[in-house]
């Protein structure tokens, strides 16, 4: 009488299949995250995007150990680099300078001028007044 | 813009407290024009020649995405003497202050006169 199909003996196709999932899945969360983070205008550095990256890439350094295929290695690679770039890029690229310039608490800030939209000077004197200010200095159209 | 729009939506708080919101960045005319009619409760202006970033050194080396200067996000609150009461600079261009970080800091670092 011929065995059964089962779990002793399991198809060795799905082996370490669900940590290869469980990995794409948390390479691809950060990103989603980061993107919700975005759209309900939440701007800050998302760090747990790389960890969940890192975690990824042990997830499917587990699938790799279980069963060898091209599929798998791939994504390992692909995850491994992505997870490198994101932490890369939010510890060195995104770095700002600590502020070293001559505005100063306490003091009166330096004479500058810029200009109105409307091309009308706008100066250092137009801060003093019946209004305070606050100065966003702002990059980017996002 | 999600920083100017978030502070354009605060317009009456801020104004409650008889602050005014400048918005400065590098861009040209033209763009300054089409962020003030968006956002019209905020002063917008522009420094296309980057002398007032400069002047107050708040530019961020090498960062716009043709690898020229841009601004590196600051927040200086001064008060009607023209007196510095407090400057925010993240750590990290991705980080921006909220309006209510904005309004408490206002509050706290510059009580009225």
């Amino acid at each position: 009488m011929a065995e059964p199909a089962n779990a002793s003996n399991p198809d060795p196709r799905r082996s370490g299949r669900a940590f290869f999932w469980a990995g794409v899945f948390l390479c691809l969360l950060g990103p989603t995250l980061f993107a919700v983070e975005f759209a309900l205008k939440h701007l800050a550095v998302p760090w747990y995007s790389p960890a969940l990256a890192t975690l990824a890439v042990l997830c499917l350094l587990a699938a790799v150990v279980r069963r060898r295929t091209v599929s798998r290695w791939a994504a390992l690679v692909f995850v491994a680099l992505f997870a490198a770039i994101q932490w890369y890029g939010l510890a060195v690229i995104i770095k700002l300078p600590e502020y070293k310039g001559p505005v100063r608490v306490g003091k009166s800030i330096p004479a500058f001028q810029g200009n109105r939209s409307d091309g009308s000077a706008f100066t250092n004197s137009e801060l003093k007044g019946d209004r305070r200010h606050v100065l966003v200095f702002f990059r980017g159209r996002w | 813009m999600t920083e100017l729009g978030q502070l354009e939506d605060q317009w009456q708080e801020f104004e409650k407290r008889k602050v005014q919101i400048v918005a400065i960045s590098v861009e040209d005319r033209d763009n300054a024009r089409v962020t003030q009619t968006e956002y019209p409760h905020l002063l917008v202006v522009y420094d296309d020649d980057k002398k007032l970033s400069e002047t107050l050194d708040v530019l961020h080396p090498n960062s716009a995405p043709d690898g020229g200067d841009t601004a590196a996000p600051t927040t200086i609150l001064v008060d009607s003497q023209g007196v510095v009461r407090w400057l925010f600079r993240p750590d990290r261009f991705l980080t921006r202050l909220q309006p209510s970080e904005v309004l408490e800091a206002i509050d706290q670092k510059m009580p009225r006169e």
